[in-house]
């Protein structure tokens, strides 16, 4: 197992396209360390989410080899990749992707449900998350009853309670405003400084890189920059 | 475990289309039990009462007699004077039957002409009240006969019958009783006198068209063609055959328009909630897991179905049973002149097959909508797609 936590070799991606194929990505070498606050960056259809898919074990790739956390993604199986996402993967979405017949609490919950936690340490758990995006008073409110920044705080939540290696968050604040953007941003930096997760974006948004330590750029599904900031 | 609570928790959180399923279904549901027992209560009923009036405990029948054939009914007789010892009236009975047309009023109609012995108890008919003395003939019938040849009690008829040797002759009749049963096959279209005044009628002394015999009787009877029950009742078995696959065939169509609601509820569910099942992949389930979930939430339906109509089934079918139905006119519908009281039959068993097969139903049509869940493409279905 190499130290990286996520390590592509010649990551190639292809899609059908009717009778031809599409080729997302193009050969894509990429390392990321342990506590990285690092993102994707690019225009749409760049192959930003197609790359945190693979990496999120939801996909596979066409050619090369993908590791994460040691475990190579082209030969997972089902049981295995979901096994893996439920311990050290947490997935934020654009649109957030609560369960509407849920509390926020119950939300949060799921992926503790899914790992057989017991009561006791899924309520300990549940708490702290909460308490990391301050939502606490909201525990009992439904999805439904939440604004689109209290939304993405649960979602954070739900991300981060289990403490995963790594979170994939893709586009993140698309679908708020600046205010919230930031606030969404900040928790997620002191979660990275204080758990030493490691953050992978996908975004084209300016606030977004304003964040981030390292910017991975792509154009047509390649690596066209990976700069390191600060 | 934690699949049947989350299954449990979106059901109970779907809303009104879900309850809406489970009312019907547990309507359904109640409603196959009930068919099936007033088709037991109805034709246990029919099969019972016409054993105990009609057929008791068989038949021997004279050559050539054919029930089938009144064109010829008046030639199916034959002397019982060898075996006239056994005959005693609680043991066997003769029966000598005749076409005859009734007189009465000016109106003329056509029928059956029936002589028993009147001090029988093989058969569970009122054949003493032929006893009842009259200036004429004492005759009685049923109460479907009276209503369709427009008789009633104490009416003087004229009977017309042939003897014989095919010489016409009448005789003037009083209806000394109107028998209140509801065995048809004793009842329309035909007409009781004692078996002795109708011998001398025809001069066919000692002579019988088939001799029904109670459960005591256990001689030989050379000569006569011996019916069993299963024999005579084939008929009404039939129809109770044909009527209760009428039911269950309404049954079938019944459950399959409650299936096909919660097919329909659990396609759009899938649908709907591809999303959720995108999150729900990549929050750590597999697909399999995510299909059975899908499932279990349709089978809640089945579960939740169920007991509902337990709740208030049991109770209501419980008052069925205890009071009966009032079966009136429905009766006729059905072809058959039942009392207007039926008590219909619940037994576990018949809880336990309904269960059963509304249980299997509901289980496959909440599998196949999941079903597709394995084809879905979870980074497509994150997207919504
Ligand atoms: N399942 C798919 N089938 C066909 N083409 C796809 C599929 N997923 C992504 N693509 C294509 O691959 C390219 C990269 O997509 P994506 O990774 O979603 O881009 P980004 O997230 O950077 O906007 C796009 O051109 C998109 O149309
Ligand atoms: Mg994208």
């Amino acid at each position: 197992m190499s130290k990286e936590l996520i390590n592509t070799e010649g990551m190639i991606k292809r899609f059908p396209m009717g009778n031809r194929e599409f080729t997302a990505l193009n050969g894509i070498d990429l390392k990321i360390g342990k506590g990285e606050f690092c993102g994707l960056v690019g225009p749409s259809g760049s192959g930003k989410t197609t790359i945190l898919n693979i990496v999120g074990t939801l996909d596979i790739p066409s050619e090369g080899t993908v590791k994460v956390l040691g475990n190579d993604v082209g030969t997972l199986t089902a049981k295995m990749a979901a096994k893996l996402r439920n311990k050290h993967i947490g997935f934020i979405f654009q649109t957030y992707n609560l369960l509407p017949v849920y509390t926020v609490y119950e939300n949060v919950e799921l992926p503790l449900l899914l790992l057989g936690y017991d009561k006791a340490k899924r309520e300990k758990m549940i708490m702290d998350a909460l308490e990391w995006v301050d939502l606490v008073d909201k525990r009992d409110s439904r999805p439904s009853q939440l604004s689109g920044g209290e939304s993405q705080r649960v979602a954070v939540a739900r991300a981060m309670v289990k403490r995963p290696e790594i979170v994939l968050a893709d586009e993140p604040t698309a679908n708020l405003d600046s205010k919230n953007s930031f606030n969404i941003l900040s928790m997620m930096e002191n979660l990275n400084k204080e758990l030493k997760t490691t953050f992978l974006f996908a975004t084209h948004d300016e606030k977004v890189m304003k964040y981030l330590r390292r910017k991975i750029s792509l154009v047509d599904g390649k690596i066209a920059k990976d700069e390191r900031i600060k | 475990m934690l699949t049947i609570k989350l299954a449990f928790k979106n059901l109970i959180s779907a809303g009104r289309r879900a309850w809406l399923n489970i009312i019907v279904l547990s309507i359904v549901y109640v409603m196959i039990i009930f068919m099936v027992g007033m088709m037991k209560g109805v034709f246990g009923k029919m099969e019972h009462e016409t054993q105990v009036t009609e057929f008791a405990n068989g038949q021997f029948w004279s050559e050539n007699y054919d029930p089938q054939d009144p064109v010829n009914i008046r030639d199916y007789h034959q002397s019982y004077s060898d075996v006239k010892a056994y005959l005693s009236p609680d043991k066997a009975c003769p029966i000598l039957i005749t076409p005859t047309t009734i007189y009465a009023d000016g109106r003329s109609s056509v029928a059956l002409l029936k002589g028993i012995i009147p001090e029988q108890s093989v058969m569970e008919m009122e054949t003493e009240k032929l006893l009842i003395k009259s200036d004429f003939i004492s005759v009685m019938i049923g109460k479907q006969m009276a209503k369709s040849a427009k008789l009633e009690l104490g009416n003087i008829i004229t009977l017309q019958v042939r003897d014989k040797n095919g010489v016409f002759d009448a005789v003037d009749a009083e209806i000394v009783h109107v028998m209140q049963h509801n065995i048809q096959s004793v009842d329309a279209g035909m007409i009781w006198m004692s078996l002795d005044d109708l011998q001398s009628l025809l001069n066919l002394k000692n002579e019988a068209t088939y001799i029904t015999i109670s459960k005591e009787f256990d001689q030989k009877m050379s000569g006569w063609e011996f019916k069993d029950l299963d024999f005579l009742l084939a008929d009404i078995k039939l129809l109770s055959f044909q009527k209760q696959t009428g039911a269950a065939i309404m049954n079938i169509i019944m459950l399959t328009l409650a299936a096909l609601a919660i097919f329909d509820t659990q396609m759009l569910a899938i649908f709907r909630r591809k999303k959720e099942i995108g999150t729900l992949i990549a929050l750590g389930m597999t697909q399999k897991h995510v299909k059975m979930l899908f499932t279990i939430e349709g089978l809640y339906y089945a579960i939740l179905g169920i007991i509902m109509g337990l709740i208030y089934g049991i109770p209501l079918l419980w008052i069925t049973s205890v009071k009966g139905i009032n079966y009136g006119s429905f009766a006729e519908d059905f072809g058959m002149n039942m009392g207007s009281i039926v008590y219909p039959e619940f037994s576990f068993q018949l809880f336990l097959s309904s269960t059963l097969i509304v249980a299997l139903v509901i289980m496959v049509v909440s599998y196949l909508p999941a079903r597709s869940i394995s084809k879905l493409n979870p980074t497509q279905v994150l997207k919504g797609k």
